[in-house]
């Protein structure tokens, strides 16, 4: 897939300068009214008409010849859902008496500010502002500029600037868990691992041995002792989380980040605060989608920067637009000992299979149920309701299904949503099993 | 434990630090909407108010110089709100030059009053709010110091009417052995008018 190059300036030339009808009228008046006045003797109608000779002769007198360009420029291509940001538009040359407008048009999940989003330009800038409200890459409205000399009497434009880009990441839900991640590996994140090593999770007090460093030694215990003691404490380790992201269905109203989410919303952000929470901790995520065409492959990675990448992966999601994934392709080459989190409303079957085909080779799988309750609270009709219900079935059933082959299944409800179900696979994972490989 | 590194997105959108600095200096305006039609703002239904004003005076200045006339002139008031959607057409020369036929009409050949200065004045005012009008979107607002701009503009171009008032008023009621001079004069201003607005190259049709 091509790498997305945002388009965050667009520049053009407004064309020359064109008569208006006002200088038109101005003209016909003028001219038609002298010749009337004088033709029929009408003194006071020469009276009448001379201010719009004055008109018509400043109006072409003071027309402008230089040909205008107009750059628009957005604040940031980049934003959060909810967030606003400007596009500032200028003219080069600033012209002195000279009118302009901004218009910027009206584009789904952008809002306009003002709400007409139209702007007059002042010394030749003008700055409209601009509110995303729903995560994913769109361009934002095409911006066009018009310009009006002394008198309204020539008008460069309206011409359509090239659009411009943004990126509208998702904002993450709010997550926390206090459960460890099982499976720990690395060496350079917050989990606790069962290794003796150098970390901040107190072990033991031990007898000094050549190499220990002299600020773990222990010095109530070794004056007591007469011997030289240290703390010893378990080492740090960081995991491999995989994320496994539901894209077939996007169901709901779509209502922006101030109004319900739809099932994909929910999936998102619940993607992105999962990341952000793990990526904090150090460890290692890998994120991959189904369902969504070119969505770009994000490799494994840890830290912010990573953080940053996921995001902009979610937001590169189209839902639906690619009906054919079977999924295989995104859970090739997964860690066998990574955390595997499906996140899915569950709706369709493609997200039920692979979460079995995972949990056949022997991975740690949990299933986040992202299907958003008010989907179902208040159908719109009975036909609808009893649509929902038999669906609903159908999806009790999947879900059992997977319960029974060990897989947990747990609705997404923020903070503390996987903090049961990781203790469970933590205390599980000491245990001994069988997998079939 | 280590330090959680610092994240490069601020974490709370709302409260971003850009959002009330946009805010700042985008200026919002009201807008009104009639029924199912466009948004119009305070300041274009202020200007097509102005241009109805100028229709207005002009029609008063009329009935004053003429000792009245018949009540239904005073609807042509409305013109410039009715046409207010298509300021930037031929609409408003059309109700203009209907005035000024009016004003032809009923006033009587080789006659001059005073009110046809109150009348320009109107004229000029309407003009120009028509074309401030016609500059901006329905929904568009204008600044202060734009229509500030387009008050001095008008006022300055009234100012051309008060020269050409006093010298009609000082013609007036002279010898018509002026009107041969006067064709001549009409007719030069005419050609010096022409040259002015000619195109040089002309314009290209597409």
């Amino acid at each position: 897939m091509q790498p997305w190059h945002p388009h965050r300036t667009a520049t053009r030339r407004l064309g020359g300068w064109e008569p208006t009808a006002a200088h038109q009228r101005a003209i016909l008046l003028a001219a038609g009214g002298a010749i009337v006045a004088v033709v029929g003797r009408r003194a006071d109608l020469l009276v009448i008409v001379a201010p719009l000779v004055v008109a018509a002769l400043w109006g072409h007198l003071a027309r402008p010849r230089t040909e205008v360009t107009a750059t628009a420029r957005l604040g940031d291509s980049t934003l959060r859902e909810g967030s606003a940001t400007g596009v500032y538009v200028t003219t080069e040359p600033a012209l002195h008496d000279v009118h302009g407008v901004v218009t910027l048009a009206q584009a789904p999940w952008v809002e306009r500010k003002p709400s007409s989003g139209i702007a007059e330009l002042e010394d030749g800038a003008a700055t409209l502002g601009l509110r995303s409200t729903r995560w994913g890459r769109r361009r934002v409205g095409t911006v066009s500029v018009a310009l009006v000399s002394t008198w309204g009497a020539f008008r460069a434009g309206p011409v359509d600037l090239p659009d411009l880009d943004s990126a509208t990441l998702p904002v993450p839900a709010s997550f926390d868990a206090s459960a460890p991640t099982p499976h720990p590996r690395g060496i350079v994140g917050l989990n606790r691992s069962n290794r003796p090593g150098s970390g901040s999770e107190f072990n033991t007090i031990r007898r000094f041995h050549p190499g220990d460093r002299l600020r773990r030694i222990h010095w109530p215990v070794s004056m007591r002792t007469g011997a030289l003691h240290v703390t010893s404490t378990f080492t740090d380790e960081d995991a491999h989380v995989f994320l496994l992201v539901d894209c077939f269905s996007d169901v709901g109203p779509r209502e922006g980040i101030d109004g319900r989410p739809t099932s994909l919303d929910v999936t998102v952000r619940a993607a992105g605060a999962i990341s952000e929470h793990f990526l904090r901790s150090n460890d290692r995520l890998t994120l991959r989608t189904v369902g969504a065409a070119e969505v770009p492959t994000l490799g494994v990675g840890s830290g912010t920067n990573h953080l940053r990448r996921v995001l902009d992966t979610l937001a590169a999601i189209s839902p639906a637009t690619e009906r054919r994934d079977t999924g295989e392709h995104a859970i090739r080459g997964v860690d066998p000992n990574a955390l595997c989190l499906v996140l899915s409303p569950l709706i369709d079957p493609t997200m039920v299979t692979l979460a079995h085909t995972l949990a056949a080779r022997g991975m740690t799988v949990v299933v986040v149920d992202t299907f958003p309750d008010h989907l179902v609270a208040d159908p719109s009709s009975v036909y609808q309701a009893l649509a929902w219900r038999i669906r609903l079935l159908s999806r009790d059933a999947e879900v059992h299904n997977l319960r029974l082959r060990g897989v947990p299944v747990v609705p997404w409800r923020g903070a503390g949503s996987l903090d049961q179900v990781l203790r469970d696979i933590a205390r599980r994972a000491s245990a001994p099993r069988m997998a079939r490989r | 434990m280590r330090a959680p590194a610092e994240d490069p997105l601020p974490r709370e959108p709302l409260r971003s630090t850009r959002t009330p600095s946009v805010a700042r200096r985008v200026r919002l305006r009201r807008t009104v909407r009639f029924g199912a039609g466009p948004e119009w703002s305070l300041s274009q239904l202020g200007a097509t108010g102005a241009a109805m004003g100028g229709v207005a005076v002009y029609l008063a200045s009329l009935s004053l110089a003429v000792g009245g006339f018949d009540s239904l002139w005073w609807a042509l008031v409305l013109l410039p709100l009715v046409t207010m959607a298509w300021a930037g057409s031929a609409a408003p020369a059309a109700y203009w030059t209907l005035l000024l036929y009016g004003w032809f009409t009923l006033t009587p050949a080789g006659s001059f009053s005073w009110w046809s200065l109150p009348a320009a004045a109107g004229c000029v005012v309407g003009h120009a709010a028509t074309a401030l009008s016609a500059s901006s979107p329905p929904a568009g607002s204008f600044t202060a110091a734009t229509t500030r701009r387009w008050v001095r503009h008008t006022a300055l171009a009234f100012a051309a009417a008060v020269p050409v008032a006093i010298l009609a008023g000082l013609l007036a009621g002279r010898s018509p052995g002026l009107v041969p001079a006067a064709y001549v004069i009409g007719l030069g201003g005419v050609a010096a008018g022409l040259w002015f607005v000619r195109t040089s190259p002309p314009v290209e049709r597409v």
